[in-house]
């Protein structure tokens, strides 16, 4: 069958463009937004810029992840699958189980017929279609709830940001939001008092736990990758475990330099990611060298 | 009081609108390939459906609850809707925001921090989209070379190392803030993962992300009992 046919594009394309359309909607709305409440365009534009720098490098890597689907799942279905709901992490093992039951061998064995296409091709969609959901029936009341503790930890927060000996970017200060939503509540903080946790620095610390937890995550499947099943004729396993080492060194080199040029701050991320991944290509060599 | 009422009207839109999309959103998804059995004239094998989807929900649909819980109160509501339409969220939208948020020096938990979030996920979402586009449309023109070019065996390493550069740079920066609370997830992770190298497939890091949170979280508790209890 032909995966690659042209009504299979126009299908995706038109998918793709809603979800375009989506992301433009709420930057707009966003924007405008913070002009109402006072931020500078000069801030709203950094953070557009910003964030496009960040992404470029990713994004390519993204496109490269999925050449991995092509052969299998055609060219289209693959960029709808990669440009949307779905990550590279869940795309290829998904396609992968998908591929074992209807097909009974894995991804790269099995030859595509229409009817085994269209069923992995909904087993993929289905299985990331609960984000979604959970977004329409449960994200309102979700945001009610967190929006909560804050009020209460009215009369806390001001010494609270200070405990955490938190650099300044990172101190929760849910209590200026509050100062001016919240005025009234200054009503509630009477029994607020009697509140042993300290909600503003929870939040923080709730924040700083879970974030090194994801960074951890995927360091620690680079030294999984490099050390789990170590072979000096699989040397290059250890490639990305030190490039990730090169990517920390670079990253605290940035961050000495951002003290005296402020400006950095925008590149620091992005420039310390481009060495780490570019240092790949001479350590893989000087590792051929050495082994 | 209802808890309707704490929301400005900026909140009761986003969440207005944030619905409509993901209804739009998510029913095009199912359409497509729906659309596309019609066009090929076959219907999808529903044991084979249900046995893989099976397996796949047990995951991901369990990945997906906990990473509601833990992205949203990072990036705010509005960037959530976005976020969970556009996918890629814990290997590039978060960092995306969370980094965006610090470089130009909003305070995390305010309004000003999730305009900038949504802003840094919408803007991120777009180049990705924007990037996919023209690879697709390169690879649809140069096939062959392209495939060799990013197969080649200089360079294919290079895209090896995207993610742990990316959040080896990112955790370090995170972690001089406050050493303590890295040690034991690093320990963990480094543990675990060397005992069990397979879990370091694609598919088993999103796993490992809440194992990792959960006993990042105990232990971070821990440490700062006397910060949080006052």
């Amino acid at each position: 069958m032909d995966l690659n046919a042209g009504i299979i594009f126009l299908i995706v394309a038109v998918v793709i463009l809603v979800v375009a359309s989506q992301a433009v909607f709420f930057l707009i709305k966003a924007y405008r937004e913070g002009i109402r409440i006072g931020m500078s365009r000069e801030t709203l534009n950094k953070a557009i810029t910003s964030s496009a720098v960040f992404s470029i490098l990713p994004s390519v890597g993204i496109m490269v992840t999925m050449f991995g689907l092509i052969e299998f799942l055609g060219i289209p279905f693959s960029w709808l699958r990669l440009s949307v709901v779905g990550s590279i992490n869940y795309e290829l093992s998904a396609a992968d189980t998908a591929a074992q039951t209807v097909f009974g061998t894995s991804i790269g064995d099995a030859i595509m017929t229409p009817e085994g296409f269209v069923t992995i091709a909904l087993v993929m969609t289905f299985g990331m279609i609960l984000g979604g959901f959970l977004c329409i029936f449960g994200l309102k009341k979700y945001s009610a709830i967190l929006k909560k503790p804050k009020k209460e930890s009215v009369p806390l927060t001001a010494d609270g940001a200070e405990i955490g000996g938190i650099e300044q970017p990172l101190a929760v200060s849910i209590a200026a939001e509050n100062d001016t939503q919240n005025a009234s509540a200054a009503a509630s903080t009477a029994a607020v008092k009697k509140k042993k946790l300290n909600f503003a620095e929870l939040g923080n610390l709730v924040f700083l736990a879970v974030f090194i937890a994801l960074c951890a995550a995927y360091i620690g499947s680079a030294i999984g990758t490099a050390f789990g099943d170590f072979r000096i004729e699989a040397y290059t396993s250890v490639v990305p475990f030190i490039s990730m080492l090169v990517a920390v060194g670079s990253m605290a080199v940035f961050m000495k330099l951002q003290k005296k040029h402020p400006w950095l701050q925008s590149f620091s991320l992005s420039f310390s990611m481009l060495i780490g991944m570019v240092s790949a290509i001479p350590i893989s060599l000087l590792l051929g060298v050495i082994f | 009081m209802k808890k309707e009422n704490t929301m400005d009207a900026y909140e009761r839109g986003v969440h207005r609108y944030g619905r409509i999309w993901i209804i739009i959103c998510e029913s095009l998804f199912v359409a497509a390939p729906l659309l596309i059995a019609w066009k090929l004239g076959v219907t999808p094998n529903a044991g084979a459906f249900f046995s893989a989807f099976a397996i796949i929900a047990v995951l991901n649909w369990s990945a997906a609850i906990a990473e509601f819980f833990m992205y949203t109160p990072l990036i705010g509501p509005s960037a959530t809707y976005l976020a969970f339409i556009t996918g890629n969220i814990s290997n590039l939208k978060l960092p995306c925001a969370i980094n965006t948020q610090d470089v130009v020096g909003v305070k995390r938990g305010t309004k000003e921090a999730e305009i900038i979030s949504t802003i840094a996920v919408a803007s991120s979402s777009l180049v990705t989209l924007s990037i996919m586009s023209v690879g697709v449309v390169f690879l649809a023109l140069f096939a062959a070379p392209m495939q060799a070019f990013f197969e080649n065996p200089a360079v294919k390493p290079v895209f090896d190392c995207i993610l742990p550069s990316l959040f080896g740079a990112l955790g370090y920066s995170y972690i001089v803030k406050k050493p303590k609370l890295g040690i034991v997830p690093l320990i963990f992770v480094a543990v675990v993962f060397v005992a069990f190298p397979t879990f370091a497939n694609k598919g088993s890091v999103a796993i490992m992300i809440l194992v990792t949170a959960v006993v990042s979280l105990v232990s971070a508790f821990f440490i700062s009992k006397k910060e949080i209890l006052k």
